[in-house]
């Protein structure tokens, strides 16, 4: 099976990081952005709509990255070295990337 | 070895050591040898470690009283750019790259890094710039604007002398040897370990320093970038940094700042490296938590890149952008302390050993933890707006260096020092030298973290009396003198144990690692015999492979045609997949090196016909040195008999990898230069994007095409035919996509030195036609050497190697195109 | 925070040197039990939770320095220039115009807007608040209140060259009436 294979391969031990800084540049682009055209903040001085937009996109990444984990993990292998290493590294991505949506739920987007 | 070897041994290890090693008298600047190369990295590194804190000495002289006036403002701010440029460059860095040259291939196994001559390229382009940047400071011209170099302090206006130039042109010299060695030990780490050696068996200290060459790889290209851009702001006039004209000096410390704190790590890891491989083998027993401490490092190889902003936290960017990265900030301490940890519940488990090494690794325990913690309350944006710019920073960077990366080293120089030497270190003056250390450390910079709390500011010259900070510098400075002392301790006791220390035993830790398989003192060749590896604790689980490797009971104990040989293995499963001819002693690193320093000193001295000419003779240098390779007669005429082939008859060998890994360093690079567009744009005051853009549409795309056309030609001969005629077709068809593009770029008439706009549209089409042009001439080159048959449709060895160029060239083509003419055509001028 | 990072760290210490001393575990699985709880809690929930209160406490008091809207008013503006080696101070609504010293009303909100002529500087009253960088080409604001009134030492605390050790300023706080009286005599 092709999802056997991948997570029995090193390269899968690099996915949660991948999708975490990608999540990262994203977060910080949207933002930085937003901020600049005045898209979707509302003056910027009170959380707005794109305070929700990150929260939720953040959920997103989190569920995306706690499901690659689970198949990890499920994954059978002869030692386990790499399905069970890549399904840690994933499920420590998947906190990483909620902890990152944690300020935008109180703070104001553009100050 | 305690056993005298056998006659037929010995004269094995006289044939090997004729074949793999230097060159008698001056022939030993030709040694490409890791051994030789990563001990003159080491020695290099700790001399310019001396030249560091002697400048240190001179600061903290200055500040020891208020109202000093030893040195003036003047010298004190080039001897504190100085002291910062010269521990991060030429020693932090190169000392920890010369380290892992040193062990990587003992570890894995290996007789050799998979790219010889490249390492000793880059010792002498860390030699030749170290002397450069080094020599600026007793011509008193040396760079004065601290050792990150803020735009536009750091502009022509603001510094008129060279001192800047010392600094841009020589960094981005010595950083050749960072991305050179992070090239080869990336590529000798996953294709040259010993048999049987799988990815899940590698001593833990191959995985930090893969993590660190792949950070090198993708953490260096930013400030290269920057400090080229710097450097044409500086020279040409070009508009980069400047407010007037649509720079913004904020760039500057975007791209500073994403090399420098990965750079941090980059120390950090191989540090902590030598931890992990100290701590197993005097606690006695494997570490607990091998698989916890791949994932601490993977981890922290990533969320280090997502942290850069924290240097920049009172440079007025939005509070809420700013929390992220103070979260990143902080989630790095998660793999910090998972690593402490495991550290811990190994001695935990294990009966330990106490022997100076171990006295070190306390230190480093003791020092490092301090300084992460107080990492922790800086990330936080609050407190860190009171400290930032204080002593309170100075403090914590030097706990989390000094501690997390000196503290260390000096534990795997004791440990290791054995292995150079055959002889032990002294207990007792190694202790005198710890404790003078660990005392004076703590005073200085302990110390320095309450004079910060009070309110000094880092890079003040003097202070008035009165403010409560007299009593404070003075008793730093009496602890730097302290620490010096134990320095010098350190030093004496390794110079004397050189000639009074006793003789080791073999493997004298009780080691687990191959590196100790090998006779003391070390040889040329590592391994007579390469064996087959089956647990991740070779010697403890294997013991026989001490007598077998040296009586050449395994792989390639046999001298053929006199090359040198070592095994590539598979990336993931370590099965044996060929025979890596390995190139012996050679003058084209000097030649080249030598060149290249030539072609940095006209850039200094802005003799810029003379800079033409070293551009050409590198060139020269660096295609001569290809051209002898492969099936070239010098090298390797013909093929192996036995079962595993010679490298240069297969097609997936360690001179692709090689490309891979540099094209990615080249991509960051690229990406880096996109990523100052699309921030200068947005964000820069004065920025002004032309209704159209000055280039023309039509030539790019015409050029484009015909570029698209030399890829499909040139897919055909990868895939099918290889013939001289079709390789020149292609050559051909690239030469016209080369001129087509020369003539777009001509015929837009850009300004430079008006606009940043222009100045980046410059140098994108200089890095285009730079690239574009370099695919040609090799394809070119290839078109010859299948005419001298040293490649052919049966070995397209070199092929394969080119062919990750042509991709990289024509996808970074097309990019640049929709970026750079797409995306302001459709978001349009003005924004 | 200091006691919290503190606690920590003397206890990772204590840990430490008992496993040094302490004999080795006496079976495999044992080492290996207790040591996935070691990393587990040491490695995991401490500096997450860690993490945790250290944002709850710290983002809250992030946002109370913000240049956040006043509820009555707006807070009183002050431009400062910084150039080498000196910062030109001005108040645009009373047009007073000043050279390394500042004055402010105390217990009322001022809003700082920095800029730099030449090089990047630093603002900073170390005992007023935060610092906050001078960028050519930039405007930041930084906001500061003073409860007590007073002499205050200023600084830069961006290198900025030769002169950076003695580019200093002094911060007057006067209570209220004072500082209407003190802005009357400026202006004559």
């Amino acid at each position: 099976m092709i999802r056997s294979r991948f997570w029995r391969h090193p390269a899968s031990l690099l996915l949660g990081p991948v999708v975490w800084s990608l999540w990262f540049v994203v977060l910080y682009a949207m933002l930085s952005l937003s901020c600049l055209q005045g898209w979707l903040v509302n003056g910027g001085d009170h959380p707005a709509a794109i305070n929700l937009l990150l929260a939720v996109a953040g959920l997103l990444v989190t569920l995306l990255l706690l499901i690659s984990a689970w198949s990890a993990w499920r994954t059978p292998s002869e030692t386990g070295f790499m399905p069970r290493t890549s399904a840690m590294v994933s499920a420590c991505s998947a906190v990483a990337s909620l902890l990152l949506v944690v300020p935008g739920l109180i703070m104001a987007p553009c100050l | 070895m305690s056993q005298a070897p056998s006659a037929e041994q010995q004269a094995r290890n006289d044939r090997f050591e004729r074949v793999w090693g230097n060159l008698p008298g001056w022939g030993t600047l030709s040694a490409v040898n890791h051994t030789t190369v990563g001990l003159r990295f080491l020695i290099t590194g700790l001399i310019f470690f001396l030249v560091g804190g002697l400048l240190a000495m001179l600061i903290r002289t200055q500040l020891a009283l208020p109202e000093q006036e030893i040195i003036g403002a003047d010298l004190y701010n080039q001897l504190f750019t100085m002291h910062g440029t010269v521990m991060m460059f030429l020693f932090a860095i190169p000392v920890l790259e010369g380290a892992a040259m040193y062990l990587i291939p003992k570890m894995i196994g290996a007789r050799d890094l998979v790219f010889p001559r490249l390492s000793a390229l880059g010792y002498f382009c860390y030699l030749f710039g170290g002397l450069i940047i080094l020599s600026s400071l007793f011509l008193q011209i040396a760079p004065d604007s601290g050792w990150f170099m803020y735009t536009p302090l750091s502009s022509r206006e603001f510094s008129p002398g060279m001192g800047s130039d010392f600094w841009l042109l020589g960094i981005t010299f010595v950083e050749i040897s960072a991305i050179s060695a992070g090239v080869e030990l990336a590529v000798s780490i996953l294709r040259s370990r010993a048999p049987g050696m799988s990815l899940q068996r590698m001593p833990l200290f191959s995985w930090y320093i893969l993590a660190m060459a792949l950070m090198i790889i993708f953490g260096f290209p930013p400030l290269i970038l920057g400090s080229v851009l710097l450097e044409l702001e500086r020279a040409a006039g070009w508009v980069f940094f400047a407010v007037e004209g649509g720079g913004d000096p904020l760039l500057w410390q975007h791209l500073f700042w994403l090399f420098g704190h990965p750079e941090v790590y980059i120390i950090f890891l191989p540090a902590a490296g030598i931890v992990s491989t100290l701590i197993p083998v005097f606690a006695g027993r494997p570490i607990i938590g091998y698989r916890w401490v791949v994932l601490a490092i993977i981890m922290m190889g990533f969320v280090s890149f997502g942290l850069w902003v924290h240097h920049m936290f009172t440079v007025g960017i939005p509070q809420m952008a700013q929390a992220f990265f103070s979260v990143a900030s902080m989630l790095v301490a998660i793999p910090t302390a998972i690593q402490i940890f495991v550290w811990l519940a190994t001695l935990w488990a294990g009966k330990v050993r106490f022997h100076l090494p171990m006295l070190w690794i306390m230190g480093f325990l003791i020092v490092f933890v301090c300084g992460g913690l107080t990492g922790v309350m800086l990330a936080l944006v609050p407190f860190n707006w009171q400290v930032h710019d204080t002593h309170f920073v100075v403090a914590h960077m030097h706990y989390v260096l000094v501690g997390g990366m000196l503290f260390p080293l000096v534990a795997g120089l004791y440990y290791w020092l054995p292995h150079v030497s055959g002889r032990m270190p002294s207990d007792s003056m190694g202790r005198w030298g710890f404790w003078l250390f660990f005392i004076g450390f703590n005073m200085t910079f302990l110390l320095m973290h309450l004079t910060g709390l009070l309110g000094m500011p880092r890079r003040v010259y003097t202070y008035e009396a009165g403010l409560g900070w007299g009593w404070l510098n003075l008793l730093s400075s009496v602890g730097g003198f302290v620490m010096a002392i134990g320095v010098a301790t350190v030093i004496l006791d390794i110079v004397l144990h050189f000639r009074f220390g006793r003789k080791a035993s073999p493997n004298p830790w009780q080691a687990d690692t191959l590196e100790w398989a090998i006779p003391m003192p070390v040889n040329a060749y590592n391994f007579a015999s390469i064996p087959e590896i089956r647990s991740r604790h070779p010697l403890w689980d294997q013991p026989e492979l001490m007598r077998s490797i040296p009586a050449g009971e395994h792989g390639l104990s046999q001298i053929e045609d006199g090359r040198r040989d070592t095994i590539g293995s598979d990336a993931v499963t370590g099965e044996a997949r060929e025979v890596m001819h390995l190139p012996t002693n050679s003058w084209e690193p000097l030649i080249t090196a030598a060149v290249l320093a030539g072609l940095c000193l006209s850039l200094l001295l802005k003799t810029y016909l003379l800079a033409i000419l070293f551009a050409v003779l590198a060139l020269v240098a660096c295609l001569r040195w290809s051209w002898v390779n492969g099936l070239h007669p010098r090298i390797a005429p013909r093929d192996r008999t036995g079962d595993l082939p010679l490298h240069s008859r297969t097609t997936d060998g360690p001179g692709r990898w090689g490309m891979i890994v540099t094209l990615m360093a080249d991509g960051t690079l690229f990406a880096s230069l996109l990523f100052g567009w699309l921030y200068l744009w947005p964000v820069a005051p004065d920025w002004q994007m032309p209704e159209q853009s000055p280039l023309s549409v039509w030539g790019l795309l015409g050029s484009g095409l015909v570029l698209a056309g030399a890829l499909g030609l040139w897919w055909r001969q990868v895939q099918g035919a290889v013939s001289v005629g079709g390789l020149l077709l292609v050559t051909v068809v690239g030469l016209a996509h080369c001129v087509a593009l020369v003539l777009t770029a001509i015929e837009a008439g850009l300004g430079p030195g008006d606009s940043a706009h222009d100045s980046i549209l410059a140098v994108v089409l200089a890095y285009l036609i730079f690239h574009s042009g370099l695919t040609t001439l090799l394809t070119g080159l290839q078109a010859l050497r299948v005419r001298q048959g040293y490649t052919s449709q049966a070995l397209p060895y070199e092929l394969r190697v080119l062919h990750p160029l042509w991709g990289y060239t024509v996808v970074v083509y097309w990019i640049s195109i929709v970026v750079f003419l797409a995306l302001p055509a459709a978001f349009g001028g003005g924004a | 925070m200091l006691g919290l990072l503190g606690t920590i760290m003397l206890l990772v210490f204590a840990v430490w040197f008992i496993a040094l001393r302490r004999a080795p575990a006496k079976t495999e699985s044992g080492a290996r039990r207790a040591a996935r709880w070691w990393i587990i809690g040491g490695g995991l929930v401490l500096p997450m939770t860690a993490i945790v209160l250290i944002l709850g406490f710290g983002i809250p008091l992030g946002q109370r320095m913000l240049p956040l809207p006043v509820s009555d008013g707006e807070p009183l503006r002050i431009n400062v220039t910084a150039r080498q080696w000196q910062w030109q101070v001005n108040y645009p609504d009373s047009g007073i115009r000043l050279t390394d010293e500042v004055h402010i009303p105390a217990n009322t909100p001022v809003d700082l807007h920095l800029t730099s002529d030449d090089v990047v500087h630093s603002f900073w009253v170390p005992r007023l608040g935060g610092k906050l960088d001078m960028i050519p080409g930039h405007t930041n604001v930084l906001r500061l209140q003073a409860d007590q009134p007073g002499t205050y030492r200023g600084q830069c605390a961006e290198f900025c060259g030769t002169g950076h050790a003695h580019m200093k300023f002094r911060v007057q706080v006067h209570d209220q009436t004072a500082f209407q009286r003190w802005q009357q005599e400026v202006r004559e």
